[in-house]
């Protein structure tokens, strides 16, 4: 009986684990970043260098481990990328909203300048839905990368779309060019097709 | 074939039992600790998952982050089983299996949500550390095989979750199982010390308890002969209890006391009865012997502190009689007795000893020693008495012929004749002979006394116009009476005797003047005053006591006062049978006299003489005439003296009467048998053969009508044993004279003095 307990209780527990894990590697919904950099005043392109930008949910635990890795990776390549980091502040929010640890965090790491994204509109010019979602461009204006740079949801470690962004900061070859995204939706899902990368 | 089973074995078998239970008591507390520890691990998730990642967003929208839930609910599920089962089957081997399998899938967890950091790996290590607390090798096992296959699995299939790695080889997973091995083996390795040392500790409890066992069982043995002792010690210390009381009782009852001297501490203690023989007070107990020797008697300190110090020099036993003041003025008469101890050295170290109320046994003593003394003194006074009685006897006989013939003597001489003054000389000499001869006889107290009932003061009172011309002007005399003085019986003419003996022995002893007080009262004798003045009986007496201012007597003079021929008057002067008449008057009349007096102090006597309450008869008269009164009667005089029976003969014969003569009893019982009727038979009392009395009692059938009179120098006490007089007979002492015998015969004959005249009794 007690046998028969603890292998039913066993069996509960590896189903409950594998669909955590499941549910953690599922990513958000992406969408499409133009392919050149686009006019906006909130950002300017820097011509000598690549322009990281990145865009963050304020509130977001996931992006937490987004923050990380983007400390990680600038260690590699902070002088080949210029890296602006946008927190989502709703209109109907102050700023107090948005100036949470993860605005502080990225605030400190050197070389990144963090702003506001009323509404997320610059998130939306340049096809961010995913807190987490990054996109990369060359000192010419050309997309070379958008995705998420974890391996899941709120997962550091090694994963794609940090050593895609080294690979482009630095000159040499990038495996991957687009990552999916682990993080809060920056804005209710409208017309933003979810879309699943490998 | 039969086991037996050996002390060994014993301690083998309860070592296996011992450490079996200590196994099971370490996996009971193992599986409450992880219990514990699960279920704050689980809770620690929660905490950590609500602070790191509470909510999911979705713009302004927030929901509970999907770790929450992982947290709350994997989390929860994972925790449950092991920890209801901890409670539930403590110490169980699926139970520790369970949480085993529990705890590393909490690992597992912690990892994922960790997203793989190899930090959270630790918590594997930690875990397994902790499941060595068990100290069964299978339950690493298990925990090694679940990290084992998680590992394997989720590296395979989704490496980030393990290894935060999109892609991991597949050795990296059997790399982890290697380092989990590698803790394992240690872990293992140390729990098989553990096991041995455990298995040791369990044979050194074994052993112990075996000691203990043997221990308890000695002690219970011991315990139980402490109590057996104790039961005996206490009947002993009650038995001594007893003893001690009956010892205290005993000397209580006995009045002898104990004590003890520490010689060395000079203290003495007591027991209750020398503390109340003593007079010493509780607060007393402890004090040096000199202390104790103050409540001595004076006199006696230095005799005790002699006879104490010559015991403890000597070490030979102590023994001394003494006297103690007690703080009440009483004396008490003390014997006291004690043993020394000596040290093996020799020294005296104390003395025990005791002492011994003896007052009583020494009063006593000395009651008997003066009662010795007085009854040695009786002794001597009864011989003398007895000597100067028969001498008394003889001499009436012969001055009843002397005086009997002077007398018809002298009646036939005229008085002008010259030979007449001759025979009148004689007849005063005979007279004085008479009278010294009364004196002897009254002092053996064998003389005829004709008691009365008398009034002491009237007798003293009649005496005073003598004793003032006897005791001269330069004395004064006092007399003084109690009004309600009782009556006594006794011979008036004797005691004025005593009286006028005493004066005149207070005269003597006043040669310069002085007082003589004679004072009579009534005194009453309790039992307690009877054992003081031995020799009166209990009841009322008439005291009289003559005291005089002279100059008083020694001790030596007081011893010999009432022996005949004693006087410390000069030669001539006394004839020293005074006081011993007086002695011998009061004493044949019942009483006793006391005398007191110390040099310079004058002198008292005391004469004593039982009261009675009766009326006062007069005293009778002798007829005294010169004509002797005759008759005709016949009369037989039995006489064993012939001088006394030729003289009575001869004054009977010349009065007339016809006269028979019988040399004794037998002789005159001869006559009376013979048939011869007389009208009267005059007869001694004592004599040979057949006494006087004797003679009555065999004639008194034939003597119905015959008058009789005895006659005698005195009776002596067989006479009075007889009861010659008792009934009151006729009597003439002797001697007589013929006058006296003449008007007594002739009072008897004409009935004036019957047989029935009950006033002349022999008293002895």
């Amino acid at each position: 009986m007690r046998i028969a307990i603890s292998t039913v209780w066993l069996l509960a527990v590896l189903a409950c684990g594998l669909f955590l894990i499941s549910l953690d590697n599922s990513a958000g919904p992406q969408a499409m970043a133009g392919m050149e950099f686009p006019k906006v005043q909130e950002v300017q392109l820097d011509s000598h260098r690549c322009t990281l930008l990145l865009f963050a949910h304020p509130k977001c635990p996931c992006t937490r481990a987004t923050i990380g890795e983007l400390n990680r990776l600038l260690t590699r390549c902070t002088t080949n990328v210029a890296v602006h980091v946008f927190f989502l502040r709703p209109s109907t929010e102050t700023e107090d909203w948005s100036q949470t640890d993860l605005w502080r965090s990225a605030g400190s790491i050197p070389g990144v300048q963090v702003h506001l994204d009323t509404d997320g509109a610059i998130a939306a010019t340049f096809g961010a839905s995913t807190s987490g979602d990054a996109v990369l461009y060359s000192s010419h204006g050309k997309l070379l990368f958008h995705g998420g740079i974890t391996a899941g949801r709120g997962h550091e470690g090694d994963n794609p779309g940090a050593s895609a962004i080294v690979a482009f900061a630095t000159g040499t070859t990038a495996t991957f060019n687009q990552t999916p995204a682990y993080g809060c939706q920056l804005q209710k899902q409208c017309n933003v097709a979810q879309e699943t990368t490998q | 074939m039969t086991h037996t089973t050996t002390p060994t074995t014993d301690v083998s078998l309860r070592a296996h039992e011992l450490f079996k239970e200590q196994q099971l008591n370490i996996t009971k507390h193992t599986d409450i600790v992880f219990a514990r520890l699960m279920i704050f691990q689980w809770l620690a998730g929660i905490a950590a998952a609500l602070m790191i990642s509470p909510h999911t967003w979705t713009g302004t929208e927030s929901h509970v982050h999907i770790h929450v839930w992982a947290a709350v609910l994997l989390g929860g599920l994972i925790t449950s089983v092991p920890v209801a089962m901890a409670f539930l089957y403590p110490g169980r081997v699926i139970t520790r299996h369970t949480i085993a399998i529990g705890q590393m899938l909490t690992s597992a967890l912690l990892i994922h949500l960790t997203g793989g950091r190899i930090e959270t790996h630790f918590h594997v290590f930690g875990s397994l550390a902790i499941l060595a607390f068990y100290r069964d090798w299978r339950v690493l096992v298990s925990a090694s095989a679940i990290v084992f296959v998680d590992h394997l699995a989720r590296g395979f299939l989704w490496p980030q979750s393990v290894y935060g790695v999109m892609s991991a080889p597949i050795w990296r997973s059997f790399e982890h199982a290697g380092w989990v091995v590698f803790e394992v083996v240690f872990l293992i390795i140390s729990i098989r010390k553990s096991l041995v040392e455990m298995l040791n500790v369990a044979e050194r409890q074994a052993r112990l308890e075996a000691l203990n066992e043997t221990i308890e069982k000695t002690v219970a043995e011991r315990t139980a002969e402490l109590r057996r002792e104790i039961a005996e010690r206490r009947e002993a210390e009650e038995q001594l209890k007893k003893s001690q009381s009956q010892l205290a009782q005993a000397q209580q009852i006995a009045h002898i006391g104990s004590w003890e001297w520490d010689i060395c501490a000079d203290k003495v203690c007591w027991s209750d009865e020398t503390a109340r023989l003593y007079g010493f007070a509780p607060e007393d107990a402890g004090m040096n012997m000199e202390a104790c020797l103050k409540r001595l008697h004076p006199d006696d300190i230095l005799k005790v502190r002699e006879a104490l110090q010559q015991a403890a020099q000597t070490g030979k036993p102590y023994e001394c009689d003494h006297r103690v003041m007690l703080p009440d003025t009483t004396e008490r008469v003390m014997q006291g007795r004690g043993e020394v101890t000596v040290d093996s050295n020799g020294i005296a170290t104390k003395i025990l000893g005791t002492a011994q109320d003896i007052t009583v046994t020494r009063r006593n003593e000395l009651a008997l020693r003066r009662s010795e003394e007085q009854l040695r003194q009786s002794q001597k006074m009864e011989a003398v008495g007895r000597l100067a009685g028969g001498v008394a006897h003889d001499f009436n006989n012969l001055l009843t012929v002397i005086t009997g013939y002077c007398a018809l003597l002298m009646r036939r001489l005229p008085h002008v004749d010259p030979i007449r003054p001759h025979a009148e000389q004689i007849q005063r000499a005979a007279e004085r002979a008479a009278s010294l001869t009364r004196q002897l006889l009254a002092f053996s107290r064998k003389q005829v006394l004709q008691p009365r009932t008398l009034d002491l003061a009237e007798i003293v009172h009649g005496m005073e116009k003598m004793l003032h011309r006897l005791i001269g002007e330069d004395i004064e005399l006092r007399t003084i009476s109690d009004p309600g003085a009782a009556k006594v019986q006794a011979d008036p003419g004797q005691i004025e005797q005593v009286i006028l003996n005493m004066a005149v022995n207070a005269r003597d002893a006043m040669p310069q003047g002085g007082k003589l007080t004679i004072r009579i009262s009534n005194v009453i004798f309790d039992q307690k005053t009877v054992i003081r003045n031995r020799g009166l009986d209990a009841g009322a007496y008439v005291m009289m006591a003559i005291s005089d201012s002279g100059v008083g007597m020694t001790p030596e003079v007081r011893a010999h006062l009432f022996e005949p021929f004693f006087t410390t008057k000069g030669v001539g002067k006394g004839t020293g049978l005074g006081l011993a008449t007086c002695y011998g008057i009061i004493s044949q009349s019942g009483g006793d006299v006391r005398v007191y007096s110390e040099p310079g102090s004058g002198t008292t006597f005391k004469i004593y003489l039982p009261a009675i309450q009766s009326n006062v008869l007069p005293a009778p008269m002798i007829d005294e005439t010169d004509a002797l009164p005759g008759g005709t009667e016949t009369i037989l005089i039995v006489e064993d003296d012939e001088a006394v029976r030729t003289l009575a003969s001869a004054v009977l014969g010349e009065c007339g009467y016809s006269i028979e003569l019988a040399r004794d009893g037998a002789e005159a019982l001869a006559v009376i048998e013979s048939g011869r009727r007389f009208d009267m038979i005059l007869t001694d009392v004592i004599m040979p053969k057949v006494s006087g009395r004797q003679l009555y009692d065999r004639a008194k059938e034939k003597l119905q009508t015959t008058k009789v009179l005895f006659m005698s120098g005195y009776t002596d006490d067989a006479l009075a044993n007889r009861g010659v007089l008792e009934q009151g007979f006729n009597f003439l002492e002797k001697p007589f004279s013929p006058t006296g015998l003449a008007n007594k015969v002739r009072k008897v004959l004409d009935g004036i003095e019957s047989d029935t005249s009950k006033d002349i009794a022999l008293t002895a």
